[in-house]
């Protein structure tokens, strides 16, 4: 994997900034370097000979790489996949080594941290589930990595004849993108938040769901909460409180559908639901909207 | 890496940061010479360490915190400003107030909201909209500018015609400065001078904003948008100053230069190459493929401006107006019905050029960056003047851009006294053409009787054109700003430079020709002494065929000190010009129409300071075979915001003959004897009028 060139980020170089607006990091923390078109001034100075690499990837590693940015350029800059391969390829980590599948069943539970719950979900479902543990989201962050396609065959593999039932979203986007059968959590357990959602960066939309709020991302994705990890917490503060502003009824709670995003913002002060905790809080499905 | 660490500074609660990711991020705004010089190799300088308040207690502890390190204060928003004034400054603490982003409270009653500084303007937009009410305030930036951005650069917006500047908006505002806390506008304590004049436009150098009180709308009922061609500017011209002094009120009124109008294709049909993202797009994904044309496809034609604009000037004349209406849909209908006949040497070219400015009106910034991208530079210049002087001031600017590179204009910010100019120019060559570029509009603009800046403010880039204009005046300022930022710690020497000799003021006016000294027939002005009282100045206009436009119940001077900032709407501008004197002889005369903005409205706060010789006050026109249609005041029928009357007073609003069709629309009662007065022909707002 190669950088990008500074040519390629040129275009958000020179640009008055126009998509800050709907940068949840820009906004949900205030900080004018994790501005889009600061992040990539800086990775620009980098290519440029003109700063440092550590100043270029503590840029870099704002960005959680949402693509809403990407979204609402009019000239079409895929800001976010630049500053995302800039990363990867400046500072490569290639995806850890798959676990073994554990136990028996057709659905195996991803398990992506010390929560445990391909037990109670086989408890609901009345057959056997297996579970596969990950801890860095199935090797999320190390997308189109040199080791990628075979780390995907990999899994593939591992898998083959049975379905992945996760929890998260960026999980689901490396099954998906293995080719693997995988299904979320909220599809098994006919759960549908009740209040206003979380709509994650990527990936299911909750059935129902009102359109999601912008801005509303929990700082849990990519490089941030590592690099930065005070600012992913403030992301998180930002995000739940724009959430609970927007709640329908004062008794809504937030809601969603990604235990990752959901417990980052529970780590951030703000009472959440998910499917993954109602499932282990043994709590029944809250009522559809 | 540590960033985001709190208490290192010394203070406990305050977030701040001295790490260089933080501080290269603060180095520039969109000042474009700034731009234009990274582009160049060469880096703005870096602040010394940043804050990050979230309310006016800890704007408050930042400045404490200046105060005890002996640092100059930047205050930050988003960084959108165009002149520098929020550039990198070595060794400086830069307060930076995104974090200040929160809306306190809605009075939907009231048509109000306040809203922290660090709002962006689209996220207050979007707030609002959710609840069906809106600001008005749409400038271009609106994606990547601040509510408190907006107040420190006397913002204006693309509706402004009708919704007015942003300082029509702001009602109040909480000021943090070193000496303590202004509070401005409605909030300000009962038996203090009202300074939210002075602070709108200070651009940081008396304080950092962390409250605004903002009037607020209903989402419009209705929007109609439509395009017309006319043969020449001139002919356009004549045509939005007969709309505007008719009475009317378009949220859009916008008229594109002959080039302008070619670029955009604004007069032919729609097609696929017809807006500008697509014609852009496509250029910029064949530089993008092609090694070494992206520069080229710049540097060829802006290497030979003389000769680019010479040719793009035999193209033709034609130019295209974007008009639009919106509001309640009996109102918009009224108007559009008043607005025919003063369109009638137009082509009518439909609803599909307004639409498309409409669906494209914060694309504009895309452009920008592919011409630093090819090796030049792009800026725009906004300068403004009465409808008598604008095509003199127009034409001069423009030559003096010429010189150095394409420009072509644009008209967007209209007055019933005058209206601005909006050029957009590029460039090829270093720092010094650019420089030379500047200098030479400023001082075209300048001599041709314009203002400097409408609505982009001043900063390092207008500064000496600023004080220039300004004159003695810069004395009120630096008055005020002694009083409030005593150790000259908030953003020095960038709004008005400290060693700029003062200018000469005028001579006083001849008292002979008092009370009214002259008078602008075209932009509806008149200069009248201000110790005179309404009825003589009443008398002197209506031999002229004029009247005042407000109705004074005193002498004009005394009359415009009292007057409460918000107890006048956009519409009523009560003074243009002023002119005063002070004890040691020196004059200054500011506010030439319309709207100055460059920095802060000192018109106010001389006339307290200083003698008053003259002022320049809207005026009407007047028949008497066609009165004023007379109408009892009833806030039920109607929020006279949304009615603009010709003038008002508590009890009674006054329209313009030509206004009936409103004061039909919206079912007011005539008083009995305005209506058996009221029905002569109508006839075209812009044809002469009888003498009364």
């Amino acid at each position: 994997m190669s950088p990008p060139a500074a040519a390629d980020l040129g275009p958000c170089v020179y640009c008055p900034r126009l998509c800050r607006n709907v940068c949840p990091v820009a906004v949900g923390t205030g900080r004018e370097s994790a501005s889009p078109t600061a992040m990539a001034t800086q990775v620009w100075l980098y290519l440029e000979g003109r700063t440092e690499l550590k100043l270029a990837l503590a840029a870099a590693a704002l960005c959680v790489e949402c693509g809403a940015c990407e979204a609402i350029c009019e000239v079409q800059q895929p800001l976010a996949h630049l500053l995302g391969d800039f990363r990867r390829a400046l500072s490569p980590t290639g995806p850890q080594p798959l676990a073994q599948v554990e136990g028996e069943g057709a659905l195996v539970a991803v398990e992506v941290d010390e929560r445990r719950w391909a037990e109670a979900l086989a408890a609901r479902l009345g057959k056997p589930v297996a579970r596969l543990r990950t801890e860095d989201h199935l090797g999320h962050d190390a997308t189109g990595q040199p080791a990628w396609p075979a780390h995907l065959a990999r899994l593939k593999a591992a898998l083959r004849g049975r379905t992945a039932v996760v929890s998260e979203h960026r999980s689901l986007a490396v099954l998906t993108a293995a080719g693997v059968e995988a299904a979320h959590l909220l599809d098994q357990l006919g759960w549908s938040g009740a209040g206003v959602v979380h709509q994650p960066c990527a990936g299911p939309r909750l059935p129902g769901a009102p359109p999601a709020l912008a801005l509303a991302c929990c700082g849990s994705r990519a490089a941030l909460p590592s690099a930065h990890p005070d600012l992913a917490v403030q992301l998180a503060e930002d995000c739940g409180r724009r959430l609970y502003d927007e709640r329908p009824s004062p008794e809504g709670p937030i809601c969603s559908p990604d235990s990752t995003c959901a417990r980052a913002l529970r780590e951030a002060g703000w009472t959440v639901e998910d499917p993954l905790s109602a499932l282990l809080g043994g709590a029944e499905p809250p009522a559809p909207p | 890496m540590a960033i985001g660490y709190r208490g290192a500074m010394g203070d406990a609660s305050l977030p701040c940061s001295t790490d260089r990711l933080e501080l290269d991020a603060l180095r520039r705004d969109l000042w474009p010479r700034q731009t234009l010089a990274m582009a160049r190799g060469e880096l703005p300088p870096a602040p010394a360490e940043v804050v990050w308040p979230r309310d006016a207690g800890e704007v408050r502890a930042a400045l404490d915190r200046a105060q005890a390190t002996g640092r100059a204060v930047v205050p930050y928003g988003a960084g959108s400003g165009v002149c520098g004034a929020a550039s990198g400054r070595e060794g400086a603490l830069v307060i930076d107030l995104k974090r200040m982003n929160r809306v306190l409270e809605l009075d939907a009653e009231a048509r109000t909201v306040r809203v922290q500084p660090g709002l962006l303007g689209q996220h207050l937009e979007d707030w609002l909209a959710r609840r069906g009410l809106m600001c008005g305030h749409s400038p271009s930036s609106i994606a990547c500018s601040t509510v408190g951005g907006y107040a420190a650069a006397r913002s204006a917006g693309q509706f402004s015609s009708r919704y007015g500047v942003f300082d029509d908006m702001l009602l109040a505002a909480n000021l943090e400065a070193p000496s303590g806390t202004v509070r401005a506008g409605a909030w300000t304590p009962r038996g203090q001078e009202d300074l939210l004049p002075v602070l709108c436009g200070s651009e940081g150098a008396l304080g950092v904003f962390s409250e605004l009180l903002i009037r607020v709308v209903p989402l419009p009922e209705r929007r109609w948008l439509r395009g017309y061609a006319f043969p020449n500017l001139v002919s356009a011209w004549t045509a939005m100053r007969g709309l505007l002094q008719a009475g009317l009120w378009p949220s859009v009124i916008r008229l594109y230069d002959p080039l302008d109008t070619r670029l955009n294709r604004s007069t032919r049909p729609p097609g696929p190459a017809a807006t500008g993202r697509s014609l852009l797009s496509r250029m910029h994904a064949l530089a993008r493929r092609t090694p070494g044309l992206g520069a080229h496809l710049t540097d060829l034609p802006l290497a030979m401006p003389g000769l680019l604009n010479a040719v793009f000037g035999t193209l033709g004349s034609e130019v295209a107006l974007i008009l639009g209406f919106e509001g309640p849909e009996a109102l918009v209908a009224a108007q559009v019905e008043l607005a025919a006949p003063i369109l009638e040497a137009a082509r009518d070219l439909g609803p599909g050029p307004g639409e498309r400015w409409f669906q494209h009106r914060h694309s504009v910034s895309y452009k920008l960056a592919p011409v630093f991208l090819g090796g030049g530079f792009a800026d725009t210049m906004e300068v403004a003047a009465t409808w008598s002087r604008l095509e003199g001031l127009h034409d001069a600017v423009r030559a003096a851009i010429g010189r150095h590179g394409l420009v072509m204009a644009h008209f967007s910010h209209a007055y019933p006294e005058g209206c601005s100019i909006y050029f957009s120019f590029a460039g090829k060559g270093e720092l010094a053409t650019y420089d030379a570029l500047w200098q030479d509009a400023l001082q075209a603009a300048a001599e041709a009787g314009g203002t400097v800046t409408h609505h982009h403010g001043v900063g390092p880039l207008k500064a000496r054109a600023a004080a220039a204009e300004a004159g003695a005046a810069v004395r009120v300022w630096r008055e005020i700003k002694g009083q409030v930022d005593p150790d000259g710690r908030m953003n020095p020497g960038r709004l008005f430079p400290d060693d700029q000799p003062e200018a000469p003021g005028p001579p006083p006016p001849d008292p002979d020709l008092g009370p009214v000294f002259a008078v602008d027939e075209t932009s509806l002005l008149a200069e009248v002494d201000p110790a005179a009282p309404p009825s003589q100045v009443e008398a002197a206009l209506r031999s002229r065929g004029l009247a005042l436009r407000l109705r004074p119940d005193r002498a004009l001077g005394p009359w415009l000190v009292a007057q409460r900032r918000e107890a006048l709407d956009s519409w009523e501008c009560p003074v243009f010009a002023v002119q005063a004197r002070f004890q040691d002889g020196a004059s200054a005369r500011i506010g030439p129409a319309p709207r100055s903005a460059a920095g802060p409205d000192l018109r106010r706060a001389l006339l307290r300071r200083a003698r008053a010789e003259l002022v320049q006050v809207p005026v009407r026109r007047v028949d008497p075979d066609r009165p004023a249609l007379l109408v009892q005041a009833d806030p039920a029928a109607g929020d006279p915001r949304e009615l603009r009357p010709a003038w008002r007073t508590p009890d009674q609003w006054a329209f313009e003959p030509d206004q009936r069709a409103i004061v039909e629309a919206l079912g007011l009662s005539l008083t009995p004897a305005s209506s058996r007065r009221a029905h002569g022909p109508r006839r075209s707002p812009t044809a002469p009028r009888e003498r009364e």
